[in-house]
């Protein structure tokens, strides 16, 4: 059987720009490089082609136990503490052997010879593919310790009250990510500039060395150059000292306030994980930017393979890692044409241990077709209106009449369809959203009948919607809209 | 007290209820329904008072609140199911199995108060499909056809809309059709109200899931007037109900039916006919359950459309 035919159930993540050749060098550290560190593996993974980017999935049963398997872990904040010097750690790792890899002369070796720089910086994205999703999901549970703790420590002290407040406060960024740094130096050597003239190539030259990486969210993007910076440094404040100063003040500020807080709840717990939360902000950047120096040292040695490989244009972006190790091993290149159509558009299957890249458009709607329903996933959802009328509320996604505990005066009902069962929770709904359903559907008799807005066969509500979302509902036009907070 | 849906010279919704009455106008009117019996409102009061219940479930159903709902629901539907159906109405029963003369049959509940316009009761009382005729099962199922009057969601409705609990109910027997394809018809627009649209919605299958709604059907729109078809959109019919040995069900839909339409032009404008002579017998705009096995049409339940407002209707 061909992969694209086998049914997984597919669970969307993130949408990034993604080549195959990024996509390809992370898929064996999902599979083996999680697995060894939490014993639990992403193997199976799909990417949409969605405009210039990808959606990235990965398989719902898989992300379920990596996920409970994480939750496990987290409940030792111990364990909180020890992934954040590991994260640092790998991506440390990462940036050092790309650094060494990008100092080689590598023009004069051989394709033995950078088969095995490539072997290495391949291992170093072994261990990555934790960083990159376990955090993702650390990150929230740790959100939600700190939230818990908040609570209790502010009901011991009867300031229930101030929760919403504080929990901003104590969740908002108040170290400076990479991008911010840059900023920050530019605006000194713009300081400069205006001190003593134009001479600032140099500085300009560091700085370029030292940020040139920042765009590369992947391997056919161009770095930042001398004259990108020079160009940015006239849109920069004409007072750039006072600039930085009022920058390092509201960052001053906000730590500060963070203190305050901490210092008036008096709760070592609540502060240990504020400041290890603090640390995980900075991480969901890092995180991200690691992956950029990787690409930003590894772009010359990618131009020399491309070269070997009588390529051109960072055309090697679109072959895969394995690809390329077939050639630096036994000379086979692949097409100019599979590369120039996996230009155009591309969809990335891996099963198991098997991976089809899929380039041709009808092809592509095909495997969609088969393994997502052809899902269109976004903010707003369509489908057709019943009573109309526009209602804002909470979502509660509704699964059976098990659930009418959660649902209360106003929220909004999100089934994959309604059953004569649910009335009551039916009678509290503020508007209902289904997933099937025509016009004439039980759901759509009852919310005529109850005059309850209703928007019914929106194919994915149930999946894209979680609880607590709020959404407004206008069934006037059909469509259901994510609203951001 | 039994009697053959092609027979009722006078229908009246207190006798049938609002399925069976509708059912037996439009067989009278010639329309294509399924060949099938009543077992009249006064069948279920004889077994009440065979069985002696009917002052306990009256007295049952005075104490019934938003609180207790649950336990005396469950006290009624025992009391129902436990009782004796007397050799009377059994023998009655068997003679129109015989005379109807059906492999398999469809079971419906048809209450007095379902079908009226300000009350919908959309699937609150039970149906069971592609039950083999035998006649214990068949009675048995007739039992669970009266009990499903308590059925919590259909109590919880009534104690909204302020309705008594102890009402009429009939049971419809009926040939199962093994449709090929089922849906619904609108006679107006539900929503926009627009009387010169007929709806059509459809799906594979038997029309269970399209009721439901676990499916997204096929939506035709027609005009009225001549005809035509002004709008259809494909559905997306993941699953459909099919008659099995169990009974029926539910099944994933072959791969290439799932985005293909189930009705092709000609049988959406016959169906469409069909619906608007329904719709002049009742001097009202209907919602029409229909099924089709092999390119015949079945109408299998028309009533009221409940959300067009009322006033004209009432005022009848």
């Amino acid at each position: 059987m061909k992969i694209s035919e086998e049914k997984i159930k597919w669970k969307k993540t993130v949408t990034r720009p993604t080549s195959p050749l990024k996509a390809s060098s992370l898929m064996e550290g999902l599979g083996k490089g999680n697995a060894e560190i939490i014993g639990i593996f992403l193997n199976n993974h799909l990417l949409e082609p969605v405009g210039e980017k990808h959606a990235w999935y990965v398989d719902e049963e898989e992300w379920t136990n990596f996920v409970k398997r994480i939750s496990e872990l987290c409940k030792d904040t111990s364990y909180l503490e020890k992934q954040a010097e590991d994260a640092y750690r790998i991506c440390g790792k990462i940036k050092d052997i790309t650094a060494k890899i990008r100092a080689t002369d590598f023009q004069n070796k051989s394709n033995e010879r950078l088969k095995d720089l490539l072997n290495e910086y391949h291992k170093s994205l072994y261990k990555y593919s934790f960083v990159a999703w376990g955090m993702l999901v650390i990150d929230q549970l740790l959100v939600g310790k700190v939230a818990e703790k908040l609570q209790t420590a502010l009901k011991n002290r009867n300031k229930g009250e101030k929760f919403n407040e504080y929990f901003e406060t104590l969740t908002t960024k108040v170290n400076l990510t990479d991008a911010e740094r840059e900023e920050i130096e530019l605006l000194n050597i713009k300081a400069e500039a205006q001190k003593r003239g134009d001479d600032i190539e140099r500085l300009l030259k560091e700085h370029a060395d030292k940020y040139g990486w920042l765009p590369m969210y992947d391997h056919d993007i161009v770095p930042w150059d001398k004259e990108y910076f020079r160009n940015r440094i006239i849109s920069l404040s004409e007072n750039p000292q006072k600039e930085i100063a009022q920058r390092e003040e509201k960052l001053n500020k906000r730590r500060g306030r963070i203190e305050e807080i901490l210092h008036e709840l008096n709760d070592p717990e609540l502060s240990r994980l504020v400041n290890l939360l603090q640390k995980y902000i900075i991480l969901r950047t890092y995180r991200t930017d690691i992956l950029k120096i990787a690409y930003y040292n590894m772009n010359l040695f990618f131009k020399e393979i491309e070269n070997r490989m009588g390529l051109e244009g960072n055309e090697v972006a679109y072959t895969t890692i394995d690809e390329i190790f077939n050639f630096l091993t036994n000379g086979k290149v692949i097409s100019k044409e599979i590369i120039k159509e996996r230009m155009e558009h591309f969809l990335f299957l891996k099963i198991d241990e098997k991976l089809e890249i899929v380039a041709n458009k009808d092809r592509i709607d095909n495997v969609l077709k088969n393994q997502l329903d052809r899902l269109e996933l976004s903010d707003v959802l369509k489908g057709s209106g019943v009573y109309t009328g526009i209602k804002q509320g909470g979502v509660k996604i509704i699964e059976s009449v098990k659930d009418e505990y959660k649902m209360h005066e106003g929220d909004i009902l999100v089934a994959t369809m309604t059953t004569p069962e649910m009335h009551s929770i039916i009678e509290k709904a503020g508007a209902i959203v289904t997933d099937e359903g025509g016009i004439t559907c039980h759901a759509a008799v009852v919310a005529r009948e109850f005059k309850i807005p209703c928007v019914i066969g929106t194919k994915y509500a149930t999946k894209v919607l979680k609880d607590g979302d709020l959404v407004e509902v206008n069934a006037k036009e059909g469509i259901v809209r994510r609203l951001k907070i | 007290m039994v009697k053959f849906l092609n027979e009722i010279k006078e229908p009246k919704v207190s006798e049938l209820g609002g399925k069976g009455y509708s059912l037996a106008v439009l067989i009278n009117n010639g329309f294509n329904v399924p060949k099938g019996f009543v077992i009249t409102s006064e069948v279920f009061f004889k077994f009440l008072k065979d069985n002696n219940l009917v002052e306990k479930i009256e007295s049952l159903c005075s104490e019934i609140n938003e609180n207790n709902f649950q336990e005396k629901c469950k006290e009624v539907k025992d009391l129902i199911l436990s009782g004796k159906i007397s050799g009377g109405i059994k023998s009655e029963v068997k003679e129109n199995l015989e005379k109807l003369n059906a492999q398999y049959i469809s079971i419906r509940s048809s209450a007095v108060s379902e079908d009226s316009l300000k009350a919908s009761f959309a699937g609150l009382h039970d149906t069971f499909l592609n039950i083999k005729t035998e006649l214990n099962s068949v009675l048995e199922n007739v039992k669970k056809c009266w009990a499903s009057l308590f059925n919590e969601s259909a109590v919880v409705y009534r104690i909204r809309k302020n309705m008594p609990h102890l009402e009429r109910i009939a049971v419809i027997i009926q040939e199962m059709i093994a449709a090929d394809v089922a849906g619904t018809a609108f006679t107006a627009h539900p929503d926009t109200k627009d009387r010169n649209a007929i709806i059509i919605e459809a799906t594979w299958g038997l029309g269970e899931s399209l009721v439901s709604g676990s499916v997204t059907p096929d939506l035709h729109i027609i005009d009225k007037k001549s005809f035509k078809i002004i709008k259809k959109t494909i559905g997306r019919k993941k699953t459909m109900i099919v008659p099995s040995s169990k009974g029926i069900e539910k099944i994933k839909t072959p791969d290439n039916k799932t985005f293909e339409f189930c009705l092709d032009e000609e049988a959406v404008i016959r169906l469409a006919k069909i619906c608007l002579e329904i719709e002049k017998i009742f001097e009202y705009p209907q919602d029409i359950e229909w099924c089709m096995k092999e390119g015949k049409i079945f109408i299998l339940q028309s009533r009221a459309i409940t959300s067009l407002g009322g006033e004209e209707y009432e005022d009848k």
